[in-house]
């Protein structure tokens, strides 16, 4: 990552790069829903890495409170089945939720970028075989598959994040080919080609900066999806395993106890909600932002 | 003459554009009179066809009618509700558009397409579907049952745009507006839709409006003609007249570079020098004086009207061809290029 | 509608299904029986008991004799094997019947997805930049964050705690399932949970293609006709604007699917996605191979029947 960064510095792109991202910054400061998103979720990133540190109780301390309690000043959120601390679990469950979510999207890009950039820039046999490929992921049905998956790999928090990039890999890779199917046209990589650079230089060098605008877009929409997949996975008990907290498996806790303790099952779904939001949210001003014409 | 069966009163449309206001048609008035054929022309963006569409109301946005009388039958369509002016439309007054192939709806029978115009004036399902069969052998569809069950895809350009007449005439209108009928079409089909409407305009008695930016169209069609520039009429008058003896200079000008010995053969006017005129800042006085090579000093401030010029031709120029051949010479004239802008006035010049 | 080409295109895709079902069931049943110990290796048994078991569910051949005898057994008889919880419970029926209630659930979520989000997408469409369009786009979003199990919890809490708290307990939904559609907590509130993220991507797309097919030539055409706005809206416009929803139906369609793993869980809906995440609980892997397969043939069609919706919708295509 660090020399794709430095190569984005040091090497000629187009010339109306560098516009774009200026342009882009003032776009995006003037949608209000984006920008509280990203203030919402900078909080949610700050207050995960406290929680590493330190949390009211430990997440899996049993009897802190009386099982099923409601919201008091000592437990904010309640206490759960067990009597542990609901707001110490939902703390820890958005330091899955995010590991798995950032985790996800690197992995991706680790996998759909290069492969993306090879299908779209040599074309022929290259290309058919990954779009082919790329066609049957998609007609896979991908919670059911990563179920499997899961089931044949045992579940672990990377196994979760390797199921989850197995199945959902496909829309980086399809959009990195398509947005290098149309780069390498452009005049100044005809130049760079011209001018002997090696085809890794004029990849990295050229076509991968000048693409970077819809890749973060695409990877801004892929947390979400992730966090979504593992809470799937963790609310039918297949994901994330006890006494690990996630806001999935919290959830199908609390659904359990919705008549007696309803603050066990609100208190992950609505964190759940509004972190999938928030990127959601996030997602559609970068776009925006980034891509002039896509707005209305 | 009869009376006018059409009366457009000092029509104006304008578009609110982020830039200003555009005023694309700006104070036209014109009769139409029972079976004549009238033609419209001018360069794209002259406001023709925004002229055609304001009469039925069909501007699109961010156009609006914003001033005038349409008067049909004692009625003024401009004030008409919503629903009032739907039941004309397609009924008493016809439109049909310029690319068949975006015109018609891609998920649609052709045939029911053409039901639909009756079936939108109260005329039951089958009566409708026989008509639709006559109409289309009317306007010479051949094999018209199976290409009622064709979908626009399916049939050629020349057959989609004669399905289109077909709609148009569905209701036996009073009028039938063409806009630019012929200009998606290959040269040969050209010639036979506009036989083919000249053929309906005798034997059925509509009246038709021809919008064109083709000379030849008009000489090949109409009987009366009305020359638009930059959203005003800038000289009408009859067809043969105008042609022999065209007063305004841009109406020389479209005449001059009229490809002589086949008009259809070239799609395009061969374009006029100069540029269209930016109708967000309409050139002062006459908005043609950028272009015009016979513009004097009063062109510059003072706005023209159109004044007679010729039996039942009228004009709106300081100038006229008359008085420009006058003081040149015709030999001369030959020589200008039209709409070049040059001085062939030094002495009045600024 | 059905031409000589359109049926020899169906052939060939259902042949294509079946391909496509040897093989997700191969790869799924190599891979169960890979994994260490056997799949009675829960149940602690000891000496005869346990080799006659081994016996009784062919577990002491070699694995090549048990792919073969399973593919036999699937393609022969219809026969997908014996549940290893279950004693004596035979897959196949156990599995038809929970595929029809499954599909009984889709569609009705479908009708949420399609139907809801359609009119969605047309109000905002026609009410371009109005406050109703701007709440319409921002609900959207709101709808396709809520994780169905969410939208599912709230229903619930609504439906049945809130309400039999605010009555007394005279009136509230019942939820679970009986098979004979006694409350609305039993279909259309899961068929809701189910399809209501997917109607705020349906009402999106509706929404941009609408505004799109309302500025086309064809429509100024329709209304030189005379025709009535209604009549404009639905017959001219609607009609053309399906065309790009079709486009994510067959996304949409296994994401319905998939979703109802979870809205069957919670609602307690007797379908396939409610016997699959069960039998993978229980690694009951005879079941999780004949869900599986199961779910491999509903996808291939249903992804069959979407390409067959095009036909109907875009005349243009044809096959």
């Amino acid at each position: 990552m660090a020399a794709t960064a430095a190569a984005v510095v040091t090497r000629p792109i187009a010339p109306e790069q560098a516009s774009l991202w200026s342009d882009a910054w003032r776009r995006l400061r003037r949608n209000r829903m984006a920008l509280i998103s990203a203030v919402y979720l900078t909080l949610l990133v700050v207050v995960a890495i406290v929680a590493i540190f330190k949390t009211p109780y430990s997440y899996r301390a049993v009897g802190v409170a009386l099982p099923y309690s409601g919201p008091s000043a000592a437990n904010w959120l309640g206490a759960d089945i067990l009597g542990r601390d609901v707001l110490s679990r939902l703390l820890v469950g958005a330091q899955i939720s995010l590991i798995v979510g950032v985790g996800t999207q690197v992995l991706v890009l680790a996998v759909g970028v290069p492969i993306g950039l090879i299908a779209g820039y040599y074309k022929g046999v290259a290309d058919s075989v990954v779009s082919f490929i790329i066609n049957v992921f998609y007609g896979i049905p991908d919670l059911l598959v990563a179920m499997i998956l899961l089931l044949l790999l045992g579940p672990s928090l990377n196994n979760i994040i390797i199921a989850i990039v197995a199945t959902r890999w496909m829309d980086m890779t399809r959009l990195v080919r398509g947005q290098t199917l149309a780069l390498r046209e452009r005049e100044f990589i005809e130049a760079a080609r011209a001018s002997g650079a090696k085809p890794l230089k004029i990849l990295f060098g050229h076509i991968l900066p000048n693409a970077l605008g819809p890749i973060i877009v695409q990877a801004t929409f892929g947390v979400p999806a992730a966090i979504l997949f593992e809470a799937f996975l963790s609310f039918l008990g297949i994901g994330v395993q006890p006494p690990t907290p996630s806001w999935g498996s919290m959830a199908s806790d609390g659904l359990a106890a919705i008549r007696i303790a309803p603050h066990m099952v609100l208190a992950p779904s609505i964190a759940l909600s509004l972190t999938l939001m928030a990127f959601n949210f996030l997602g559609d001003g970068l776009r925006d932002a980034l891509d002039p014409r896509s707005r209305r | 003459m009869a009376n006018p069966i059409l009366q457009v009163r000092d029509l104006r449309t304008q578009f609110a554009t982020e830039g200003g206001i555009v005023k694309a048609v700006d104070g036209v008035s014109f009769e139409l009179y029972p079976g004549e054929s009238l033609g419209i022309v001018g360069e794209s963006g002259s406001g023709k066809s925004m002229t055609a569409l304001s009469l039925l109301r069909l501007v699109p946005e961010p156009g609006r009618v914003v001033g005038g009388q349409v008067l049909f039958r004692d009625q003024d369509l401009l004030q008409l509700t919503s629903e009032e002016i739907r039941e004309i439309r397609g009924r008493d007054i016809a439109m049909i558009f310029q690319d068949p192939q975006s015109s018609l709806n891609p998920v649609l029978r052709t045939g029911f397409q053409v039901d639909e115009a009756m079936l939108a004036h109260g005329k039951p399902k089958n009566q409708a579907r026989a008509r639709t069969l006559e109409l289309l052998k009317k306007v010479r569809i051949p094999a018209a049952e199976s290409r009622y069950k064709d979908f626009p895809h399916q049939l050629s350009g020349g057959m989609r745009q004669r399905a289109m007449i077909a709609m148009g005439l569905a209701n036996a209108p009073a009028i039938l507006i063409a806009d630019e009928p012929t200009t998606a079409l290959d040269v040969t089909v050209q010639a036979q839709i506009l036989e083919l409407l000249a053929d309906l305009n005798r034997e059925l008695g509509t009246a038709i409006i021809m919008i064109t930016h083709n000379m030849g169209v008009v000489a090949g069609l109409c009987t009366r003609v009305l020359v638009m520039y930059a959203g005003e009429i800038v000289e009408q008058g009859p067809v043969e007249q105008i042609f022999a003896n065209p007063q305004h200079p841009y109406t020389w000008s479209l005449l001059k570079s009229m490809p002589r010995v086949d008009a259809l053969r070239h799609e395009r006017l061969r374009s006029i020098e100069g540029m269209a005129p930016d109708l967000l800042r309409p050139p002062s006085g006459c908005r043609f004086h950028p272009r015009c090579p016979f513009r004097i000093d009063k062109c510059f401030t003072n706005e023209p009207q159109l004044e007679e010029v010729g039996p039942g031709q009228r004009a709106a120029c300081w100038v006229t061809m008359d008085r420009a051949r006058k003081e040149m010479g015709a030999d001369e004239l030959k020589d200008i290029r039209p709409g070049a802008g040059s001085n062939v006035h030094p002495g009045e010049d600024r | 509608m059905l031409t000589r080409g359109t049926l020899l295109y169906i052939g060939q895709r259902l042949v294509l299904i079946a391909f496509t079902v040897v093989a997700v069931s191969s790869i799924v049943f190599l891979g169960i029986h890979r994994l260490p110990g056997d799949a009675l290796f829960n149940e602690h048994l000891h000496g005869t008991q346990y080799e006659l078991l081994l016996h009784h569910y062919g577990l002491d051949k070699p694995l090549w004799e048990q792919y073969t005898s399973f593919l036999q057994g699937m393609f022969l008889h219809g026969n997908l094997g014996e549940s290893l919880v279950n004693r004596g419970v035979p897959i196949t029926p156990l599995v038809l019947r929970e595929l029809t209630v499954s599909v009984e659930v889709g569609l009705f979520a479908l009708i949420f997805t399609i139907g809801l989000g359609m009119l969605l997408g047309v109000v905002a469409a026609l009410r371009q930049n109005s406050w109703v369009d701007y709440v319409l786009s921002t609900t959207s979003v709101i709808g396709y964050s809520m994780p169905s199990f969410v939208i599912a919890t709230f229903l619930i809490l609504l439906f049945a705690v809130w309400l039999d708290n605010l009555t007394q307990g005279t009136f509230y939904f019942q939820i679970g399932w009986t098979g004979t559609y006694g409350s609305i907590g039993e279909i259309w509130l899961p068929a809701f949970a189910l399809g209501f993220p997917y109607a705020s991507i349906v009402a999106r797309l509706t929404r941009a293609s609408m505004l799109e097919v309302i500025r086309q030539d064809y429509i100024r055409t329709a209304r030189a006709k005379g025709l009535r706005e209604t009549v404009i809206t639905i017959r001219h416009a609607l009609r053309n604007a399906l065309i790009p929803v079709i486009t994510i139906l067959g996304p949409l369609v296994i994401g319905i699917i998939t979703g109802g793993v979870i809205i069957e869980n919670i609602f307690g809906i007797p379908g396939l996605g409610k016997e699959f995440a069960n039998s993978i609980l229980n690694r009951d892997y005879n079941i999780v191979i004949g869900v599986f397969t199961m779910y491999a043939a509903l996808v291939g069609l249903a992804n069959l029947g979407v390409d067959l919706l095009y036909v109907v919708i875009d005349p243009r295509i044809r096959y």
